[in-house]
């Protein structure tokens, strides 16, 4: 039932809206401030309208009448002629175009609804900001590209989208540049300063994968070319004939070119090793941090090996170089689970805590996904744990940071021991940011709950015991920060800060604008948990070419669903997990029982773990040392251009008599 | 239009720049007033307004196969010289008038405080018309000409301040460089005309196409490459570049990184493809190797540039790197991607160093340290720099994406360890060339302003205008390139194929 | 007649001089009394390729190339000279190794 032209208005009326900005400002504030967000609504009503169209396997024009395709629908254009590549007399195109199948869709969705209730809930937020055009505009640029990214047909245009995205992201990360407020960073004068750096960072170190994903890229068009006779970057195509696959592997870069495809991912997705700049691009208002590092942008990678997944998982039962791209993609989830877990145990900033647990949570859904490629046919239990927790993750992290964003517009400090004792003040905010931190720990019934569910099923049916080992620990250390969390920001003593805020301005909650969508989002967190199954039935045309049986029934499905989900032996190790976890920070930090720091001063092994963790394992340290180094040998390198015209000629002389040894060689 | 003078379209382009820039001489010899400055502008622009029109015409009767693309007076070739064109000729004018048109337009405001305007107007006209005449030479003594005359109304214009140091030394430098490279041309020319008995590219590409190697053809292609890498700007032969584009006005910056180090790269095309088919004469290993050397000292060096103009005279050097790179590959994927690339670095470079022009008319110096946070001054010049250089840094939708995507599949295509590991220098390069653009427009948005930046304003209109239309071509281009691939394309499946650029000359 | 092969060794021995003269002199003046030298050189080059490849008789195309050629020098060299005139008011004088304000 979709209207018409919706896959490509989704994205195109939040670009077109962005780049109209200046106008509608000049029109006036609410103007501009409404149109932001009308363009976002719209996006959700046409991304909405294709749901059904997946539901029913058709994509139906609701105005006209007519039938566009069957699902997976591919709407393509031809976009770049590239001459007469194949020698038929008929010029072939480079295409362009948008893919409407469950996956697309899926995400649409999410990003589309969650970015309009972030949108809202900016107007609070963000209220009296002197520089809203920009932040409309980088806003609707993101999610507009974001669409893009997620609806495009080919690796070309997803490419597109998603190097725009990082554009916005360092934007927006970097929005209050001109912050004069004096920084705690020793390097950097004024937070403008070093807010700044941070996007610079993102920016650098994402483009840093991208380029690996650029060269997979343009292999993979090169081995479609070679395999089909015209180059093309379409998934269905690449899907449909996997010859090209049959290429690579017979030039012997199979592997090579999957684990590059996944570089960008894990730049995108911050994934070890590329981790770091995901705590540093706090530095942006709590909604940039909300929309792009918590729902949106960092799922990009987690997209794109979903979209891959299939593809390469039919391509596992005849080239065998695809096992190792899997394992690649679950290890390095794993890893980046347990890395980025620990770090968050001991942050001190709120929203770095969050930070980590994304790139924890981001871990596991890499991990569900990475361990769907080495569950033979049970591989479908997998990719739906991944695309499950995607959307079960996107929901309780935006709830999440929007619930910090409105501490700290409450608290005026970033850092949680700062805080304490917020409780009674802000209870509509301690009550979502519980249920969004139960819901994140995977406490029953919420969302998170289930979808930890379904990729402990995964990993535990599959028999991957070392990957549930570290999923299993990752699941205790989870709870332990979260409501270490909790406990350190509404628990406990106010703060010298905190009674100094009190004072001065009063302690209060949020405004309305900024508490409906906490609300909607925390009802979210508790009624998605049960929409397994739908989503086990949306996602239909793809997983059974991951291994499962046809849908027989959704009520069949409902009643196996809660049956596993409550009384198998993953929950009862999941329960026993948690408890683990759970239970000593309550003591620690809501209790308040114990002071933590007088237990780890005393200990020397204890402190050497804090010093290593606070230092994030000393991985921010090498980023800086690396370009340290290219620096020093920029500046070795740049003596040679004296700029005495003798030695310049003496330069040309060298190349003439260098070439001509070259040609010499040659002959010989 | 042909028939009133009884001369093809294609002399139109080489004529009616000779003639304005004549013009705007005498005009500007012999009135003196207020707004001499203005009209001389006016006149050069409405001058060039004609010549991009003739070079649009004469691309789309190419395309229908109307155009005449021989054109020679008196003596016919092999002895006569003569014009001679196809895609690649009006690809490299198009954006020669073009790219003039748009820095015409920009200097009315930039050189308004200016003397000898006459000089400059009439320098930078005789300056396209000097690389429309190499692109569209037909015989080696014409493009020598031409290029000889390219050569000396950029030298003139590097030293066109000549009230400060700096540009006068620049000048000398690139003079004597420059001077060497024509005199190694001329030499490779001797000894074509030695070997062959003729001058003309035709028939000189016929002879060595259908002849076997002999020791000489190998020097005469070193001494060739050589000697037109000087004018292109490849290392070793580089050093004039980064004293000279700093130090000229910046319009003149922006024409010579766009346009004359691009009609070296012509020259060198031109004579390398045609002349010695990459099969037997297995160029495209020396080719690579000097692209891989220029890609990486120009861009190592370029992330310690503190002054603007030199960072950007960097980048143009490693773009020239990447350009010689698609050629390498000695495919026609190669050579379109290639020459897609040289129209958008053009236009992308050009309007980059255009914007470094307006910041430098504004606050008098080019360091990077002094212009923190000028951008938010100045915020229509801070985007369209910023569009600029997010273009150079590959960033989709933009053009540049799109180019340096075609030269890394270009690049693959060759499926062997060789393509791959020039495919991957060139994107590891791609990612310190997005360290230091990036990081130039955070200086300018993102750093707190200094005391010197407390009292710019926006530039004019006039300055502006120039700039917006490159931008809008940029962003187009990004999201629709079949516009300038087409030409691309088209150009590189006739270099490749030779044999219709002989049989026209023949 | 002398044997072709003692033309094109004096042609790039003299080119050779003058490349040396570029890359090894002080003196500005000197460097560009170096470009000249090897346009000379190159122009011996077509004079002598127009009498031995020729096969009898001279070819006239190669002395008109000369002539274009020593055309086209000649604006060179003035451009050279000026601006050496103006070198040596702003740095007082011809040194080359002296005159490095842009490095680096």
């Amino acid at each position: 039932m979709m209207l018409p032209y919706a896959p490509w208005l989704a994205w195109l009326i939040p670009l077109i809206t962005a780049i109209l900005m200046p106008v509608f400002n000049k029109l006036g504030k609410k103007v501009r401030d409404y149109s932001a967000i009308g363009a976002i609504f719209l996006s959700v009503i046409f991304s909405f309208s294709l749901v059904l169209d997946i539901l029913y396997g058709k994509a139906y024009n609701i105005l006209t009448g007519e039938t566009l395709g069957t699902i997976p629908y591919d709407w393509e254009i031809n976009w770049l002629p590239i001459g007469d590549v194949n020698g038929d007399s008929v010029l072939d195109y480079i295409t362009a175009g948008v893919l409407v199948d469950p996956l697309s869709v899926f995400m649409m969705c999410i990003v589309s609804f969650i970015g309009l209730l972030i949108m809202i809930y900016s107007l609070g937020y963000m209220h009296g900001e002197p520089d809203m055009v920009r932040y409309w505009f980088w806003m609707d640029f993101f999610i507009g590209s974001m669409l893009l990214l997620v609806s495009a047909d080919n690796l070309l245009q997803m490419f597109y989208g998603w190097e725009m995205v990082g554009v916005c992201s360092w934007q927006l990360i970097s929005f209050w540049y001109k912050s004069k407020s004096p920084s705690d960073d020793p390097r950097f004068p004024t937070e403008g300063a070093y807010n700044a750096h941070c996007g610079l960072k993102a920016f650098i170190v994402t483009s840093f994968g991208d380029i690996f994903l650029v060269i997979s890229i343009a292999v993979i068009g090169f081995a479609t070319w070679a395999a089909f006779g015209v180059p093309t970057f379409n998934f269905m195509k690449l899907a449909q004939q996997t010859g090209w696959i049959g290429e690579l592997a017979h030039w012997g870069i199979l592997t090579i070119v999957s684990i590059f495809l996944f570089t960008g991912p894990i730049g995108k997705s911050a994934q070890f090793p590329l981790q770091e700049w995901l705590p540093e691009a706090m530095a942006g208002p709590t909604t940039v941090s909300a929309l792009i590092h918590a729902a949106t942008m960092v799922k990009a990678g987690v997209y794109l090996v979903a979209r891959i997944l299939p593809i390469f998982y039919a391509g596992m039962g005849i080239y065998d170089g695809l096992a190792t791209f899997f394992t690649v993609v679950a290890w390095i989830g794993a890893i980046t689970a347990f890395i980025a877990a620990t770090d968050g145990l001991v942050a001190r900033e709120l929203k770095k805590v969050l930070a980590f647990s994304t790139i924890s949570q981001l871990g596991y859904m890499m991990l569900a996904l990475g361990a769907a490629g080495l569950s033979g046919t049970l591989a479908y239990t997998g990719y739906l744990a991944g695309t499950f927790h995607l959307m079960a993750h996107a929901i309780f992290k935006a709830l999440l940071f929007l619930c910090a964003g409105a501490v700290l517009h409450t608290v005026h400090t970033k850092y949680m021991d700062q805080m304490g004792g917020l409780k009674e003040h802000m209870p509509t905010t301690y009550k979502t940011m519980l249920i969004g931190a139960a819901s994140l720990s995977g406490i029953p019934p919420f969302a998170g709950f289930f979808s930890k569910e379904l990729i402990f099923t995964a990993l535990w049916t599959t028999d991957l015991l070392a990957l549930f080992i570290v999923a299993g620990v990752v699941a205790v250390l989870t709870p332990f920060y979260s409501f270490r969390m909790i406990g350190l920001t509404f628990f406990g003593p106010k703060s010298e800060h905190v009674k100094k805020i009190e004072e001065e301005h009063g302690l209060h909650e949020a405004p309305k604008v900024m508490t409906i969508p906490l609300w909607i989002l925390a009802i979210l967190t508790i009624i998605t948990g049960f929409t397994g199954p739908l989503a086990e039935r949306f996602f239909e045309p793809v997983i059974t070419s991951l291994g499962a049986g046809h849908i027989t029934s959704l009520e069949e499905l409902y009643v196996e669903y809660l049956v596993h989900s409550f009384t198998s032996i993953t929950t009862l190790i999941s329960l026993v997990l948690i408890s683990i976890g759970f239970f000593p920070a309550y003591y620690i930090y809501i209790k308040r029982k114990v002071d933590p720091k007088a237990i780890v001063e005393n200990n020397a092994l204890l402190r050497g773990i804090y010093t290593l963790l606070y230092n994030r394992w000393y991985w921010n340290a090498l980023y800086y040392k690396i370009s340290g180094v290219a620096i020093w040998v920029a500046n070795r390198i740049r003596k040679v251009q004296t700029g005495v015209l003798n030695v310049n000629v003496l330069g040309m002389l060298l190349g003439f008599a260098a070439m001509l040894i070259y040609i010499l060689l040659m002959f010989m | 239009m042909a028939a009133i003078f009884n001369l093809p379209l294609i002399t139109y382009p080489i004529l009616v720049t000779a003639c304005f820039g004549i013009l705007v001489f005498l005009v500007g010899h012999f009135v003196r007033g207020k707004y001499t400055s203005k009209l001389l502008g006016l006149i050069s622009s409405v001058g060039l307004l004609f010549t991009v029109y003739f070079v649009i015409e004469a691309i789309l009767s190419l395309r229908n196969g109307t155009l005449t693309v021989l054109y020679y007076y008196g003596t016919p070739p092999p002895i006569g010289s003569c014009l001679e064109v196809d895609f690649l000729s009006l690809a490299v004018a198009l954006l020669a008038s073009f790219l003039g048109l748009m820095v015409t337009i920009y200097s009315i405001k930039y050189m308004e405080h200016d003397n000898n305007l006459n000089a400059y107007y009439s320098l930078l006209l005789f300056l396209i018309a000097a690389v429309i005449g190499v692109a569209f030479a037909g015989d080696l003594l014409t493009l020598f000409v031409f290029y000889e005359l390219m050569g000396v109304t950029s030298y003139s214009l590097v030293a066109f301040y000549k009230e400060k140091a700096e540009p006068i030394e620049a000048a000398i430098k690139y003079l004597i460089m420059g001077a060497i490279g024509s005199a190694v041309i001329l030499y490779a020319f001797s000894l074509i005309y030695g070997l062959t008995g003729t001058l003309n590219i035709a028939y000189v590409a016929n002879y060595f196409r259908s002849a076997a190697p002999q020791p000489f053809s190998y020097v005469i292609l070193i001494l060739l490459i050589g000697g037109f890498g000087v004018k292109a700007a490849i290392v070793p032969m580089h050093s004039w570049l980064i004293d000279a584009h700093p130090s000229a006005p910046s319009g003149i910056s922006a024409m010579l990184s766009g346009v004359v180090i691009k009609g070296g790269l012509y020259a060198m095309i031109r004579t390398t493809v045609l002349f010695f088919p990459v099969s037997t004469y297995m160029w495209n290993y020396l080719l690579a190797t000097i692209a891989i050397v220029t890609i990486f000292l120009a861009n190592i060096i370029a992330i310690v540039q503190k002054d603007l103009k030199r960072l950007l005279a960097y980048s143009s050097i490693f773009n020239i790197g990447l350009i010689v790179l698609a050629f390498s590959l000695g495919t026609e994927f190669g050579l379109a991607a290639g020459i897609f690339h040289i129209l958008n670095h053009g236009i992308m470079k050009g309007l980059a160093f255009m914007c470094a022009g307006v910041i430098l008319h504004t606050i008098g110096t080019r360091n990077l340290d002094e212009m923190k946070g000028i951008a938010r001054k100045m915020p229509v010049t801070g985007v369209l720099f910023a569009i600029a250089l997010l273009g150079l840094a590959g960033v989709p939708p933009l053009s540049g994406f799109m180019s340096k995507f075609l030269i890394i599949f270009s690049a693959v295509q060759l499926s062997n360890t060789y393509g791959y590991l020039l495919a991957a220098i060139a994107l590891i390069n791609s990612i310190f060339a997005t360290l230091y653009y990036a990081k130039v427009i955070k200086v300018i948005w993102m750093d707190e302003p200094g005391e010197n930046v407390a009292n710019v304003h926006e530039a004019s209109w006039v300055m502006v205008l120039p700039l917006a239309l490159l931008a809008l071509l940029i962003v187009i281009v990004g999201i629709w390139p079949q516009l300038l691939y087409d030409l691309a394309y088209h150009a590189a499946e006739n270099l490749i194929n030779a044999q219709s650029y002989i049989n026209n000359g023949m | 007649m002398l044997p072709f092969e003692w033309y094109l060794g004096l042609s790039i021995i003299v080119m050779g001089i003058g490349i040396f003269a570029i890359a090894t002199r002080k003196n500005l003046i000197k460097q560009i009394i170096g470009i000249e030298i090897i346009i000379s050189a190159v122009h011996l080059n077509f004079i002598a390729m127009s009498l031995y490849f020729r096969n009898g008789y001279v070819d006239p195309f190669a002395q008109t190339i000369v002539i274009v050629s020593m055309s086209v020098g000649a604006g060179i060299i003035a451009v050279a000279l000026s601006l050496t005139l103006k070198a040596y008011q702003h740095y007082k004088t011809l040194n080359t190794r002296r005159m490095n304000k842009l490095k680096w």
